[in-house]
């Protein structure tokens, strides 16, 4: 039993936190050749978590769902795309803005929540894998809004063009 | 003021040895003799210190992650607009 997920029946309607399997993301490939006079498009599936207001969606209907995209730690680190101890001593305890750690849980390993790696999916999309099992789990309170505040921050964070001046200490002028 | 003139002022003995006074003596500058003596806590403290530091250490993220490999290339379709979603507001009756 896990204190921070809880499963989610298929039929339960979507909510923030929910953590879905084989999502179809689209994005532009900037990697890639262009096509013509364009950047060529791409889909894949990830897994994803829902970012979206669990009263947006709950009460105000909302058809259009924020996710983030979810990557497995250990495969990022055998990818070598994170060091270990990177995920260790400043991702575990949440203090990289824009990544987010999920602890393993019944159904997930650890993972990492790329916050900066965002998509809006039209909820009935959503719904439909669902109830195609695809959805792994729910994030469970507060954990969810943990994960949420976490994003807002990330976003909503003020930078300094420096760091304020301070007087010397009178010991040492 | 003449020599031997005598002040009594409250203040705070603090871990390093100074003391610091609650106010200012009304003695001219120049060496004075001083005498402790202890004093039960008057229960509001003269000064609050700021408690344990906390550090924010945070940091930015470094890099993009990369996506899953397995990428299929699609053919957009182009739309003439992108409209905001329709909310179902709720009005007051």
């Amino acid at each position: 039993m896990s204190l921070i997920y809880r499963p989610a029946p298929p039929d339960e309607a979507v909510s923030q936190g929910d953590i879905f399997d084989e999502c179809p993301i689209l994005f532009w490939d900037d990697a890639g050749p262009d096509v013509g006079a364009r950047m060529a498009s791409v889909t894949v599936r990830v897994r994803a978590v829902v970012l979206t207001q669990a009263c947006d969606l709950a009460q105000q209907k909302a058809t259009r769902v924020l996710v983030a995209v979810v990557h497995g730690a250990q495969s990022l680190i055998d990818r070598g795309v994170l060091k270990s101890n990177l995920i260790r001593d400043q991702l575990r305890s949440h203090r990289v803005y824009g990544w987010y750690f999920l602890p393993a849980g019944p159904a997930l390993p650890e993972s990492v929540v790329d916050l900066r790696d965002l998509h809006t999916l039209p909820r009935r999309l959503l719904e439909r894998l669902a109830t195609e099992g695809k959805r792994v789990c729910r994030v469970a309170t507060p954990y969810r809004e943990h994960l949420a505040q976490h994003f807002a921050t990330t976003y909503s964070r003020i930078g300094l063009p420096t760091p304020y001046e301070t007087q010397p200490d009178s010991a040492d002028s | 003021m003449a020599i031997g003139s005598c002040v009594v002022l409250e203040g705070v003995l603090t871990s390093d040895g100074t003391v610091r006074l609650e106010t200012r003596p009304a003695l001219p500058p120049g060496r004075v003799r001083v005498r402790l003596e202890a004093m039960p806590s008057s229960g509001g403290e003269s000064e609050r210190l700021p408690g344990a530091l906390w550090f924010d250490d945070s940091v930015a993220a470094t890099l993009d992650l990369p996506r899953p490999g397995g990428t299929e290339h699609t053919e957009p379709r182009e739309v003439s607009e992108r409209l905001p979603e329709r909310l179902g507001f709720h009005e007051e009756p």
